[in-house]
């Protein structure tokens, strides 16, 4: 390895190594540094990125702050570095800017591609399967002709998003935003709600519902969904949901592919409500109190703060729904007592319910 | 003499062009994909390509 040492060290000088490099030779200078697989550095850095983010904004520091092999010094120099004032003049810190424009270029493009992908599958599902189909052939075409190859990243962004979005059901029509209903009549109740992505919330407390069963469906694409019942009245479930999290007043669960099925059986002469719910991505909730938004409304994915990323104690799945207490089912379980009191502490187990009765069906 | 394809580039758009007709039966109702199913091909595809890849650059070092 032609790393340059340091001075009265055995370790490498921390340098941007020039071979083996996949993007800007990060993670090969990192690995020749600390004489380990640059493999390791690689996937700490996909990690963090993924889990957190911060594992971009780390390795563009590092790619501007650490020379390059066989250069002097980095492109962006710190005040303790000595020298400021002549920067991006080499032709190498010249050679990083462009490939960094590329990489920028390729990431945007890949972006907003994927966004159309997902934007497509959720609104013309067969449109976009054959749009995937149509990008494989090209790629195909042009793995003979070598021509468009920068054009491969991008498409593949797309069949992904697209594939996404078709695994998880995602249905998008139906507009975008916060829609809010508050029917005060049964005759006022529609058979169904749908909203493309947003929050969608139908307050169903203010209804007297009759003995016979009265089935209701609500669809979202991405977001979170609530259904507010009035107490007294037996709650039946049945969710789909790509992925996410489903809560029915005592009983919940979160996954992928979450498939859920109630059948109570409540005494005779008691009011029924059927919820057919379906989630592409996200939250479906049927409470019979008000809940704090987990989606954190539509005014800037305040809910992606509070689910806290992808990871963690307070990651996406187990988060904030776990904790949220959406009440009980009495009216169909009158045994059971009131939720959170009696059966629980009976049960020993923790006052939301939350595994108290597990899902009938299919779940998962 | 004639050109050899892209090995890599030919792994990916045949593995995009299964998961294409993938999609395609699923938007019809012939089946129905869910991530249980998408995401272990999805990988395998990664897998497959990051092969192609890998043999395909050790082919050229060799040359």
């Amino acid at each position: 390895m032609s790393t340059p040492e340091s001075e009265g060290s055995r370790r490498p000088r921390l340098v941007r190594s020039r071979r083996g490099r996949l993007i800007g030779g990060v993670c090969s200078g990192l690995g020749a540094h600390f004489s380990v697989d640059p493999i390791l550095f690689r996937i700490a850095f996909v990690g963090l990125a993924i889990f957190s983010g911060i594992g971009i904004a780390l390795y563009l520091a590092i790619l501007l702050l650490v020379p390059e092999e066989g250069v002097s010094r980095a492109p962006i120099c710190l005040p303790w570095h000595g020298s400021v004032g002549d920067q991006w003049h080499t032709s190498a810190d010249r050679r990083l800017l462009r490939r960094l424009a590329l990489a920028m270029a390729v990431v945007v493009c890949m972006a907003l591609l994927a966004l159309a992908g997902a934007w497509l599958a959720g609104t013309h599902a067969q449109l976009a399967a054959w749009a995937v189909v149509t990008v494989g052939a090209v790629i195909v075409l042009s793995a003979f002709t070598r021509t468009i190859r920068r054009l491969v990243l991008p498409g593949v962004a797309f069949a992904l998003a697209v594939a996404t979005i078709a695994a998880a059901h995602v249905d998008l029509r139906g507009g975008v935003g916060d829609h809010f209903y508050r029917p005060q009549s049964l005759s006022e109740v529609r058979s169904g709600y749908r909203l493309g992505v947003g929050r969608l919330e139908v307050d169903l407390r203010g209804i007297a519902f009759p003995a016979a069963a009265t089935r209701l469906h609500v669809r979202l694409g991405v977001g979170e969904l609530v259904v507010l019942v009035p107490r007294g009245v037996c709650v039946a479930t049945s969710a789909r949901i790509g992925g996410g999290f489903v809560g029915a007043l005592e009983r919940r669960s979160a996954g992928l592919d979450v498939n859920w099925s109630e059948r109570p059986s409540p005494p005779p002469g008691t009011p029924r409500l059927v919820v057919d719910g379906s989630v592409g991505l996200g939250a479906l909730l049927v409470a019979d109190h008000p809940v704090e938004h987990g989606w954190g409304g539509w005014g800037g994915w305040g809910g992606w703060g509070r689910w806290g990323g992808w990871g963690g104690e307070n990651g996406w799945f187990a988060s904030h729904y776990h904790r949220v207490a959406l009440g009980g089912n009495e009216a169909c379980f009158p045994a059971h007592g009131t939720s959170g009191s009696s059966a629980d502490a009976a049960s020993g187990l923790p006052s939301n319910g939350a595994s108290r009765i597990p899902a009938e069906g299919a779940s998962r | 003499m004639r050109r050899q394809p892209n090995i890599t580039l030919l792994t990916c758009g045949v593995a995009v062009l299964v998961l294409g007709v993938l999609l395609v039966l699923n938007a019809g109702g012939t089946i129905d994909l869910r991530f249980a199913y998408t995401a272990p091909v999805i990988v395998g595809a990664l897998g497959a390509i990051l092969l192609a890849g890998g043999l395909a650059s050790r082919r050229r070092g060799r040359g």
